[in-house]
Order: C-alpha cells, then structure tokens, then sequence
C-alpha cells in the first residue's frame, strides 16, 4: 500500500488548508492502532456526516471498542470529509482514508455505516465514491469491502437497498461478532463476494436485499415481498440484547471542540412511554435497565481513562430510570468531589419532582429543556404524550422558583388532526410561561421555543399519516412566528423542503435508490446541513427518475396497504401500531407499558418478560 | 504549587488548536491523577495558563504551559504520571516548579525564533536568498489580519536569514517579536516573500524574554 506514503505526505502539505485540519489526523487519546498484517479482518467504521458531529456516537464507540478487543481483526474509523477536505481529495484523485494508519477505504474488508437519520444517504453514496468504491451493490468486485450499514435509519432500509450490502437490524453489540466471524472464515477459504453475502444473511437481524423481492401494484404501492432464496424466511427480526454489556469507558477523547465533547453513559435502552411520533420509542424495545452500580462504575473508570470532566447520562427518558433518585443523588456527589459537570437529556415533564429539580440544580444553571410537543391537552393525548396543562406550568414555576432563567420548549408541528386551535395552544402556552418566567425571576428570563414538522416514521403508529402539505405547514410556521416573535420569544424552525425531504426518504421504497443517486450526481451532500441543502437538486432528480415525491409524504395510506419496511420486524405487530393509530384518532390514550403489558408483540415475538428484562434479570 | 512545563507539540497534534490545548492540558491531569487547581466562584475553572499560542500547523520545539496543582508531587513523579497520559504528538522536555507570584508566561516573552523548511519542490538557494534580501530592503511590509485590519508586519521582523541544518537540510531563520498587539507571524513573512500556504512548514524553536 503505497498510497499510504503518498496520502500522509499530500496532508502534510495540504491540510492546513482545510478549515478545522484535526478532523482528518487522528491521534486521539486511546485511539487503538493495530499492525495491518497480523489480523486476519480489517473494518472500517463509517460515519456520514462530519468528524465534530460522528465523534461521539454511541454506535461507533461500542464496535470500535468490540471489534478491535478481538485478536483476529481491527477496526478504524472514517467520517464524511467537509466539502473543503472532498474537493482536496477530489481534486488530486486522494482516496477518501481511514484516520488511524490513513488506509484509503477500499483496502477493508468490511465497511460499516452507522446512519442514524436518512439525510445522510447521499453523503454514504460520497464516501464510497472518494473511497473509490463502486457506489452500486451490483457493480461490486471480489476485491472490493463488503458494505454494510446499522442504525436508526435502517429500520427501513429500502431507499438505499442499491448500495448496501446487507444491513444490520438492531442492537450491534452481538450481530457484529457473528459478521466477523462468517468474514474471516470466507477469507480463509477465498469465497467470492456472492458467497459472503449469503453467508452473512443467514444470520439473525441480517438483511440482504437482493435476496428479497417486491412486486408492485398498478398505483406502485407494494403487492408482495418476498425472499426469493428463502421463502419461509418472509421477515427479518430485529436483534436485541437481552441484557446490556458494561458500557465502554476507555473512549476517544477529542484534540479538537466536538459537538457532544463529554463521556456519554448510556443508562438505558429503550423506552415504554409510547409516544405514537417516535420511531426510536417503538424500535428500541424492550427496555433495558443498567444497574446503578455498573453505571457508577462505568462514570469513575471513563473520567480515570478519559479525563473528560463533562459526563451525560443517554437514554430516551431519563427521568423513567428506576432509581433515578439515586442515580442523581449519587452523580451530584461525584461531580463535587472531582469538578465534573454532568447533563441530563431527554427528562420528562410528569416523571420528575421537586426532589429532582433540586439535585439537578447544580452550580452551573444552563438551558432547562421542556419539551410538551404539542400546545393544547387534547393534542397532547392524540399523539400519547398526555402531559396536563397544569403539570407543565407547575414545572415551569418550580424551575424558576430554583433559579433557571432560560428555558427551552421543543413542539411539533403536523400531527395528525390538528388543528389551528393547536397552534393557538403553543403560542397559549409559550405566552403564559413567559410570563411565568418574567415574574418569578423579576424580570430576568429567557424563552427559546424550537419547532419541527412531524415526519411520521416508518414502525410508529402514524406512519400511516400524511405529513403536511406545503401550505398548511406554512400556514402554521407563520401563525406562530406572528404570535411568538412579537413577544420577544426566540423560535427557530425548520425549513419546510429540509423536512420534506425526511419525510420522503423516511417511508421511500426501493425506487427512492436511483433517486438517491440522481441527487448525488447533482451534488447534493450533506442535506442534513441548511448551508449545503439545496432542494433544486433533489427536484431534479426526481424529474431525471419521473418519480412523483409527493407520493411518499402527502398521500393518504390505507390500514391495508403493505409498506415498503413491513418485511423488517421490530418485534412490534403491525396490529398494534394501527390500533395505537386508531386510538390516536380518538384521542384516547395509551398508558406506559410497565403498568400493564399492551400485548405490542415484544413479549410474544421474543418470548421475553419485559419487566424482567428492564430490571436486568433475564 | 504553580509548575511551567516545557513540551513538543509535533505530528498530528499540530492541528489541534491552542484555544484546544486548554481542555488538552486539563484532560491529560485529569487522567494522570494529578489534582489541577480551579477557581473559585460559580464556573470553576481549572488554573491553566498558556504560553504564546502556536499557530495552527505550527510545529512548537520548546513550548510551555503554567499549571497550578493541588497536590504537592515531585516534579518526577508528575513527569512519569504525565507522560503516559498525554496524547500523541505532545512530548514533555522538561518540568520546574515556579513562584505562585510570577507574571504570565504571555507577558514576559519578548520575541520567538523560527525555522521555516520549504517543501521539497520549492528549495532553490538562489530564490530563497534573494527573496529574503527583497524582503530586508522593504521600508515596510503592509499585511491584513483576519479582521481586515492592516498593519506593518516590517518592524515585527528582527532576524531572517538562510541557513542550514545539522541534516543539511536548508531552512529560513526567523526571529519575530511576540509581545501583545506586537506579533509577527512567521506564515505571515513567508507570504510576504510570495510562498503559499503549501509551500512551507513551520517550526519555532522557542520563545524568549
């Protein structure tokens, strides 16, 4: 690999051209290099957007950790050059690299995407390209990385099924292993390509698409998916860990300002509220509960072997911790002793108390997030986020009677059967905390209020729903602009054609691939950026594909219709979540799952008790 | 007690800002177990204080950093906690205690010295050489700063001069003040000569009162 010389010498030279240069060296404290030829398997692990964004993700850190303990293999780590760094490499033909040894891509065996949202798409389909990698699963040879891809995005893998070569469903930590091992066994006995990819799909929670096959209707809604090699193999099933491993703690620490720069402990995976807009609620069952001592454990040694002073306990609802209480007592403990400041995400308005709000008062009063999602009671029931109006108020009180004067409220917008009565309700709502605020702190207090467009997801209760057509949701953006910013409220939203976008490729089918392309082609990347997002060129290659993209967003879907991701099973029955959809209709609302157990399938498909698995006893 | 380390800051490390140093410097005690010092008051900060800041890109040969600490170690000890906790490319020379009472390392120093190594399809002796003597004649040399504003890089020059070193390898000496609102950059004096961006490395050897 000559290249290698090459490529470290054009950075020498080059790189101080690029803006943030550290993105691209590596070097990171315990960042792991192995000797290339004493393993048998070497992957890269890919993530499609920009170092500062992908550095601390969760996925990355864990197989990083998982593959490179294993003596047959190693593992290196690649993220989406800037649109600077691609025209460097682009321009003088250098092979997009990993950060480690600076391997140009196209010398792994394996390429692992971790695409945790879908407007990341064509930045996979750039990074296969400066990795000089056929982007087409069909153009692939013998000698090139067999590509694979997990994460959140992949619960409907269809629109990018032309460039994956099998995607990984579910929890990582297990699966991976298993991959490896089919790998370096093909290796062994010089399989072809072919062969390794029907060796990888007999694993559980492995989808290989070109082994399935859809029909389609007249109107190009799907008539039939099968398996052509395995007809009784009708479904993948996603995987999970029935009980979670210690979480990593010698990760990478950054030389450079990262987005999430702190040590990310995850507490628990999976959530039982239900919301009926959140994928990640529905996909992530069952839950899984860490114990507290592994927890505090894991804090102590990632602070000795990171020195990272900023920690953040990850999950989807914190406050749904069993022993929260505890868990905050004992945090603020440890962040006295040794100058760490600590952050809670993803709390939750009806879970926490007074008790809570006074641990979380520590000595650094930042941002206080709420996020009630929708503006009026009823709403609020209709998407199962039942969160009384007074509730939020009393929260709002007791915050700024502790000392926070900034506060930020997330809402959405385009749910289902909402009318203008709801957007009133938001800016009701903001108005009356703001006064709140303005009088408990005499005056002093800040209110940020941050709006997004629903995009129903594929596995929720409202992948059925139309996302909102262009005029409503205009509508609705400047009803609210009117009535917030003329309070002297701050509220950012979202451009209308940037979640239009989401929604399209969130519920897209295979046709969506050669779209995809098309879009790349034009130049589009980094679409999850505004300064790069340009709709123009995902229009034109709409035209280029006579593809109407209005049928993956506003079109009404029928309880029978057969989607493009039924045939990747979560573990959550379909009947559940069109139920879930018909309560929603009733504003009738659906409780947390641990007081009594909604038959959504989990139990059944996995032959698991939910509650037994939360606490850690299998 | 207030100790001044004396560091390389090579390779890759380079490319890590000195703004990033800062969360550097406090991570790698952090790790060594050695108790940093914080301020007092609402947003404790860790007591840290950086020399001149090095360029991004620059390679630093004699760099230096002031740490209070908590603990009272030998300075060996710290040396050997420390050097197996630093990230690669940051390389410790030498560590001494100092008097809690000194002035700040920025306001002491005078001025730094350079070595400038072009790349290799750039030396020609004869260029550089008249370059530099183009570059001596000016009365002034007029530069921008980021923030648009102009100023006379001239003055801020005190010694260039071709040289070699003990590899044969051919370099420009540069000796540039560094003192508030009066610092040369030595990126500065090379466009001046009419080299770009790509055409250079620089190292400096050290900063001196």
């Amino acid at each position: 690999m000559r290249e290698i010389q090459s490529i470290k010498e054009f950075l020498d030279r080059n790189l101080i051209t690029v803006q943030k240069p550290g993105r691209y060296v590596g070097g990171e404290f315990n960042q792991i290099i192995k000797n290339w030829d004493s393993v048998d398997l070497h992957t890269a692990l890919a993530f499609p957007d920009i170092y500062d964004i992908g550095f601390s993700n969760l996925g990355i850190s864990i197989l990083y950790d998982i593959i490179n303990k294993r003596k047959d293999s190693l593992a290196e780590r690649v993220y989406a050059p800037w649109l600077d760094m691609d025209k460097l490499l682009n321009d003088n033909n250098i092979p997009l690299f990993s950060l480690e040894r600076k391997i140009p891509l196209k010398y792994f065996d394996l390429i692992g995407f971790s695409i945790p949202y879908e407007t990341l798409y064509t930045n996979v389909l750039n990074m296969l390209y400066l990795g000089h990698i056929p982007i087409w699963t069909r153009e692939r040879k013998n000698s090139d990385p067999i590509i694979i891809a997990g994460g959140h995005a992949t619960f409907n893998p269809e629109p990018m099924y032309a460039f994956i070569d099998a995607f990984v469903i579910g929890d990582g930590e297990e699966v991976i292993e298993e991959i490896l091992d089919v790998i370096k066994n093909c290796k062994l006995k010089s399989f072809k390509r072919k062969e390794v990819i029907n060796l990888i799909s007999t694993i559980e929670g492995v989808y290989v698409p070109s082994h399935f096959i859809i029909e389609y209707n007249q109107n190009k809604t799907i008539n039939k998916i099968f398996n052509q090699f395995s007809p009784e193999k009708k479904t993948i099933t996603k995987r999970i860990l029935k009980k979670l491993p210690s979480p990593v703690v010698n990760l990478l620490v950054p030389n450079i300002q990262v987005v999430h720069d702190r040590i990310s402990v995850e507490i628990m995976r999976g959530c039982s509220r239900g919301c009926r807009f959140c994928q990640a609620g529905m996909i992530m069952r069952p839950v899984r509960e860490r114990y507290l001592d592994d927890i505090l454990t894991t804090m102590r040694n990632a602070i000795n072997l990171t020195g990272i002073g900023e920690i953040s306990l990850l999950s989807l609802s914190t406050t749904d911790y069993t022993e929260i209480k505890v868990l905050i007592n004992k945090v603020m403990l440890l962040g006295k002793e040794s100058n760490i400041n600590f952050s809670l995400p993803s709390l939750r308005i009806e879970s926490f108390n007074n008790e809570v709000i006074n641990e979380i008062k520590g000595k650094r009063k930042g941002n206080f997030t709420i996020a009630p999602e929708a503006g009026t009671n009823k709403l609020r029931s209709i998407i199962n986020k039942p969160i009384p109006e007074q509730a939020i108020f009393d929260t709002v009180q007791e915050i700024c009677n502790k000392g926070w004067n900034n506060i930020k409220l997330y809402f959405m917008i385009g749910f289902p059967q909402e009318t203008i009565r709801d957007i009133e309700g938001i800016v009701d709502l903001c108005k009356e905390i703001y006064y709140l605020g303005k009088k408990t702190n005499k005056g002093r207090f800040k209110l940020h209020v941050s709006i997004n467009t629903l995009i129903p997801k594929a596995h929720t209760p409202f992948q059925w729903a139309n996302f909102g057509n262009h005029d409503q949701i205009k509508k609705k953006y400047d009803f609210l602009i009117l009535g917030l910013k003329k309070m002297g409220i701050k509220t950012d939203f979202p451009d209308y054609q940037a979640s239009f976008l989401e929604s399209l490729l969130s519920r897209g089918d295979r046709q969506l691939s050669q779209v995809i392309y098309n879009a790349w082609k034009n130049g589009a990347k980094f679409d999850a950026w505004h300064e790069s997002f340009n709709y123009t060129l995902w229009e034109n290659a709409f035209q280029m594909s006579s593809i109407d993209p209005h049928f993956y967003t506003s079109r009404s879907r029928d309880k029978n219709e057969i989607f493009p991701w039924d045939h990747i099973n979560t573990g959550i029955n379909k009947e559940f979540l069109l139920m879930e959809y018909n309560l929603s209709k009733n504003s009738e609302i659906t409780r947390d799952c641990r007081e009594r157990c909604l038959d959504c399938g989990i139990q059944s498909n996995y032959h698991i008790n939910c509650n037994k698995i939360r606490s850690g006893l299998i | 007690m207030r100790i001044r380390i004396s560091y390389i800051k090579d390779s890759l490390i380079r490319f890590t800002s000195a703004l990033d140093m800062q969360r550097i410097w406090e991570r790698s005690f952090r790790r060594a177990s050695i108790k940093v010092t914080y301020s007092k008051g609402f947003h404790p900060q860790p007591r840290i204080q950086l020399g001149i800041p090095l360029p991004l890109g620059f390679i630093g040969l004699d760099e230096k950093v002031d740490i209070w600490i908590e603990d009272s170690l030998s300075l060996k000890e710290i040396s050997n906690r420390l050097e197996r906790n630093l990230p690669v490319g940051l390389e410790i020379s030498s560590i001494q205690e100092i008097d809690i009472s000194e002035k700040a390392l920025s306001s002491q120093i005078q001025f730094s010295d350079y070595r400038v190594y072009l790349q290799k399809y750039n030396i020609s002796q004869r260029v550089m050489k008249n370059r530099i003597i183009n570059l001596l004649n000016k009365i002034e040399i007029i530069r921008e700063k980021r923030n648009g504003k102009k100023y006379d890089l001239r003055p801020l020059i005190l010694t260039i001069e071709y040289n070699i070193d003990n590899q044969d390898k051919p370099f420009i000496f540069l000796r540039l003040l560094s003192q508030p609102n009066k610092t040369g950059r030595a990126d500065e004096v090379m466009f001046s000569m009419g080299y770009s961006i790509t055409d250079f490395m620089v190292e400096r050897i050290g900063s001196y009162t």
